[in-house]
């Protein structure tokens, strides 16, 4: 079990130092001098001589892409010219609310693909399912923005149940706040989930062992919640995992419809400022999130289910 | 053709009336999707504007229809170049291996770490905004799926019988590869394909909203939505009707994706 | 003209409570310093609470001299004192650290006399010396952009409340340049210990608030200060300017009651907000122009018939119907409408076939592409672009959008890299001379905004304005100055417009002054 959670570790240093040359190259296409471009309209002899040294830029690509990770391996994640602060406190402060977000939308996400999923499987054809199908087939198609755009003319403008955006102040608002913008993601993924289930569901409820615990006299319920959904959650989770990408982006989206202050927001507006090292950071805190989100997945779907357990460990 | 299956034969026609709207519907209107008509600025949905129009006076409608044409251009300059890049770089990786394919398939790893939707947001902010550079973003980023799905199909063919049998007849590589390999191994990239324009419009239309994509006055749907955000109390058939049409072509693509994958992959089962 | 407020005869409308519109800039007087008014709000100032204000955009920083963008501005005359400052009717000054000053008949002495109970915020009380390296510094640093304001002077302490300015050549508007938001009092000696940029983040001030928190790009807390000089005021404990970039949040904060006071009200949810309760929606002019500009280094804009044709081909009242709804004026003169703006001028006609004439017998009579930059994320000036787009297009100009970040854009016309660009300016003093060097004359340091517009009448007027000490004559050259100005058209000037604020019911004695800012201590909350 450690081990191959080391080995998965060790897997993902190739992935790691990939992202990092990847994130280190962005700034490089930048047509011109990249002191220059990093520095925009701040640019003095001074910051420009010091920006210039800190990237190494009189030596080879290789050693410049050293001395970046080196950088970042002791935690100096660079000045935002823009803000005026060092990027790994922005940074920092703008990850809570986005991870936040996400660990909200993946609740709101199961709360609504796993009934669902249920419903459409134990009812297999008939009206329920047929609704559940036709439903997520549009869910998939509402665009993020969009979708918040018309929850909050609803919830916000209309009933004024929900805040049209922000953050808040303590854990309550911030729950109450985010409420929307995670509903407004996991409308987009709990369609892919719910299918997911669906037809793992289905298998599972065809398979022997539903049957066993049937003939053991176990209610219906019992036997869908304790042994068919165990089973059938794996490849759902695996779904999820897989749009984790799509999950995260969809964060950049939302958070400039609802004002939250997020990496997204943080991300856009550094666009916005020409603040490229904090796009840079923000791109690589992206990509690190998704490849941790990755090794969890797979963490999780090990513990579940003993199968894969034996196959991944032998 | 009969034998299709009902959502196939769904998507295949709504995809048809897509086309038709994007290159008909403009030639059958009067207005102009950019000239503004300040008098008439804010009117809420009627005859003379089905849609309504924006704060410009500008009807909605006819932004909406003009809009067609340039999402569906989006959709297939994200995917087109992306399905050919991809699909020959899955193909010489997966059949000839070795050093290209481990290269390949390490950048692929890399690539998909990003979430997709960042990662196009990171290049077109280094290469400033737009269309243009909102493809290339995409395809730098977009190759990656094509090349998997093409590379581990490819893996399993080149193990049949009849491939097998042609390469010990010793048919060159190229004739190998078109006469046999590559039909098999196309059909799952074309499924993809198609749910992936979906993700092309969304992308699109993300980056037009954002203000990185698309820029005005362009009738592009992500925008009308952006141009209308200011406006959400006062007329929200601003955002509301391009918004009904992204909804709208993503289903089509959605029924047209599921209905290529029952005719041809028909073991996947529903 | 049909305006929801006529700035001229009510200096302060609001929805619910017309202040006494006695005289000219009265009204706000009243509100400025927060006297009992007639009606349910003539209770006495209550002591304590918090005011939330959310504006657009974070301070950059606390530093007086250098910065130049209204968010550091406004927000430093918080903690900050002037020696005197500009009078809530925009037309004078009042005190401020100074309680009075004498004038020498020949204008060439000014004598200030300080509080003598004024203190920083850490106690030490504010000396003449104080007052003296101040100034200075908002005369002499290298940085300090106010220098052109200040004629050749030497400065003199005889003690420690009394500070005297001996003027070497005539000079009307002194009293204008010593209330320049530059010249904020600063303690010496901490800032000496400490050094510009540790001030700018941390700084001291003799004013009413004295900053405690500061989260860049989120918010700013100040509290009371315990040494203000007057023992009542300010009323409040707390005033936390919190950033709010996106004008829907903004405004449902302020309806929700979350923030106190709303900021840059969207033009199209004015009319809404007035039928909200428990909002007070203010509309207060103030000394603001926006225009487009153009780089006069290029050829064919050194064409003043091309200049005008623009001037002519756009309809000011159709902008400003669909993009302001109601909510500004069509501008006179290139001055903000500000005290000795020509305003009784006529502003350029919507006259397509007169800009159809002038193109025609222009330099390019088949028209040309020309290249607009705008701030990215004005959402109002996109629309106006795009209107301007389409309404120059009959003269075969095809203009072409780009959308450049705002300091980017700044600086890109300060080295003259643009065709045509958006542009605006506030006065930060009540005389107009500030806005005269920085957007009329050719020869200052600004170059008329960077257009390069260079007329030698116009200068010569700009500074003989400047030594003439009778009020009537001065008036009379400013005037022959700005008609000169406008009819050489160097701007497409667009519109002056009010500020706007969404106030919450409770919140008594806030008022935007016609310099933009805000006098917090007399705001008190019920």
């Amino acid at each position: 079990m450690l081990s191959y959670i080391l080995r998965r570790l060790l897997l993902m240093i190739p992935v790691a130092l990939g992202i990092t040359l990847a994130v280190f190259l962005l700034v490089r296409l930048i047509p011109g001098d990249p002191a220059r471009a990093i520095l925009g309209i701040h640019a003095t002899p001074d910051l420009l001589a010091a920006v210039r040294a800190r990237l190494g830029l009189n030596d080879s690509i290789v050693v410049q892409y050293l001395i970046y990770l080196r950088n970042l391996v002791q935690g100096d994640f660079g000045q935002s010219y823009y803000y005026g602060e060092p990027i790994a406190r922005l940074v920092g402060e703008r990850a809570v609310p986005t991870l936040l977000l996400l660990a909200y939308s993946t609740v709101l996400t199961l709360v609504l693909a796993v009934p669902a999923g249920i419903l459409a499987a134990t009812r297999r054809d008939r009206a329920a399912d047929h609704v559940v199908r036709i439903v997520s087939t549009v869910g998939v198609g509402l665009p993020p923005y969009w979708t918040g755009f018309i929850l909050i003319l609803l919830l916000s403008v209309t009933f004024k149940i929900f805040p049209i955006g922000g953050y808040g102040n303590t854990w309550g608002q911030r729950m109450f706040n985010l409420f929307l913008p995670a509903l407004t993601i996991s409308l987009n993924v709990a369609p892919l989930v719910m299918r997911a289930l669906r037809s793992s569901m289905t298998e599972a409820l065809g398979a022997g062992f539903i049957d066993t615990a049937r003939a053991k006299g176990l209610s219906g319920w019992a036997v869908l919640l304790r042994h068919a959904l165990r089973v059938a959650i794996l490849p759902a989770i695996g779904v999820l995992g897989l749009n984790i990408g799509f999950l995260v982006g969809s964060t950049v989206i939302v958070e400039n419809v609802f004002s939250v202050p997020g990496l997204g927001q943080l991300m856009i507006s550094s666009i916005n400022t020409r603040d490229y090292p904090t796009i840079q950071m923000v791109t690589l805190i992206f990509g690190v999130i998704v490849v941790l989100i990755y090794l969890a997945t797979d963490l999780l779907q090990m513990l579940l289910d003993p199968r894969v357990r034996k196959a991944q460990i032998g | 053709m009969r034998n299709w299956p009902r959502n196939l034969k769904l998507g295949v026609g709504l995809l048809i009336a897509w086309i038709l709207l994007a290159v008909f519907g403009p030639m059958l209107l009067t207005g102009d999707p950019t000239t503004m008509d300040l008098m008439h600025s804010l009117h809420p949905p009627s005859l003379a504007f089905p849609f309504g129009t924006d704060n410009l006076g500008r009807g909605v409608f006819t932004r909406v229809v003009y809009g067609t044409r340039l999402d569906l251009q989006i959709g297939l300059f994200c995917v087109v170049p992306v399905f050919i890049i991809g699909t020959t770089i899955g193909i010489i990786g997966g059949y000839f291996g070795g050093f290209f394919d481990g290269l390949s398939m390490r950048l692929a790893d890399v690539a998909v770490a990003f979430p997709f939707l960042v990662a196009v947001i990171a290049i077109v902010a280094v290469l400033g905004p737009g269309l243009t550079n909102m493809y290339i973003a995409v395809a730098v980023v977009n190759w990656v799926s094509y090349a998997r799905i093409t590379r581990s199909e490819i893996l399993v063919v080149k193990q049949m019988d009849y491939v097998q049998a042609a390469n010990i007849l010793g048919f060159g590589n190229t004739r190998i590869l078109a006469r046999h390999v590559l039909p098999n191994v196309i059909t799952q990239s074309l499924i993809y394909a198609s749910s992936d324009v979906i993700l092309a419009v969304f992308t699109g239309s993300s980056l037009g909203f954002l203000g990185l994509g698309a820029q005005p006055p362009a009738a592009e749907w992500g925008l009308i939505i952006a141009d209308g955000y200011s406006f959400v109390s006062q007329a929200p058939w601003i955002s509301a009707f391009p918004g009904l049409a992204i909804v709208a072509l993503a289903v089509s693509f959605s029924l047209l994706g599921d209905g290529l994958a029952d005719v041809l992959r028909p073991e996947l089962g529903r | 003209m049909a305006l929801p407020t006529d700035p001229l005869s009510a200096f302060l409308f609001s929805r619910r409570r017309l202040l006494a519109t006695t005289g000219l800039g009265m009204a706000a007087a009243t509100v400025g310093v927060g006297l009992p008014r007639s009606g349910a709000y003539a209770d006495t100032p209550k002591k304590g609470g918090t005011l939330t204000m959310a504006r657009t955009a974070d301070v950059v920083s606390f530093e007086p001299v250098v910065p130049t963008d209204n968010m550091s501005i406004w927000a430093k005359l918080l903690i900050f004192q002037l020696l005197i400052r500009t009078s809530p009717g925009g037309d004078n000054v009042v005190p401020d650290l100074a309680s009075s000053w004498d004038v020498s008949d020949d204008k060439r002495t000014y004598t200030f006399h300080l509080r003598e109970n004024a203190a920083f915020s850490d106690g030490t009380p504010v000396t003449s010396e104080d007052v003296e390296f101040s100034f200075q510094r908002a005369i002499y640093d290298k940085d300090s952009w106010a220098a052109s304001l200040f004629p050749k002077l030497s400065m003199e302490t005889p003690d420690k409340h009394t500070i005297v300015f001996k003027l070497q050549q005539d000079w009307a508007p002194f009293l204008a340049a010593v209330s320049v938001h530059g010249a904020c009092i600063v303690p010496k000696a901490y800032f000496n210990k400490v050094g510009v940029k540790t001030f700018g983040d941390k700084p001291i001030g003799s004013g009413p608030f004295m900053l405690t928190e500061w989260k860049k790009g989120d918010s700013c807390t100040m509290q009371r200060s315990p040494h203000f000089w007057d023992p009542n005021r300010p009323y409040l404990d707390t005033v936390v300017l919190s950033v709010i970039a996106d004008d829907n949040v903004r405004m449902l904060k302020v309806q929700s009651g979350e923030i106190d006071v709303g900021t840059q009200v969207p033009f199209n949810q004015i009319d809404k907000l007035k039928h909200v309760s428990g909002l007070d929606v203010q509309v207060a002019t103030y000394d603001r122009i926006d225009w487009f500009q153009w780089n006069e280094k290029l050829p064919v804009f050194q064409d003043v018939k091309i200049r005008q044709a623009f001037n002519y081909a756009v309809d000011r009242e159709a902008i400003i119907k669909a993009v302001l709804f109601g909510y500004g004026e069509v501008p006179t003169t290139f001055l903000p409408k500000m005290f000795l703006a020509d305003t009784e001028n006529k502003p350029y006609p919507y006259d397509l076939a007169k800009a159809k004439q002038l193109m025609a017998a222009s330099t390019m009579p088949n028209g040309f592409p020309v290249k607009c930059k705008i701030y990215a994320g004005d959402t109002i000036f996109n629309q106006v672009a795009q209107i301007v787009q389409q309404m120059v297009l009959p003269l075969g100009i095809k203009m072409s959008i780009e959308q450049v970040e705002q300091d980017t854009l700044n600086a890109q016309q300060a080295s003259a890299d643009y065709e045509m660009s958006q542009g605006y300016m506030t006065s930060d003093i009540f005389d107009p001379c500030e806005l005269v060097a920085f957007a009329g004359a050719g020869d200052e340091g600004t170059f008329a905004v960077w257009t390069y517009y260079n007329n030698a009448k116009v200068n010569t007027l700009a500074k003989q304005a400047l030594g003439e000490l009778d009020e009537s004559k001065r008036k009379q050259i400013y005037l022959d100055m700005q008609r000169q100005i406008f009819e050489d058209a160097p701007f497409l000037w667009l519109y002056w417009t009010p500020a706007v604020t969404a106030v919450r019911d409770g919140v008594h004695g806030f008022a935007v002054l016609p310099t933009g800012n805000y006098w917090l201590e007399d705001v008190w909350k019920s």
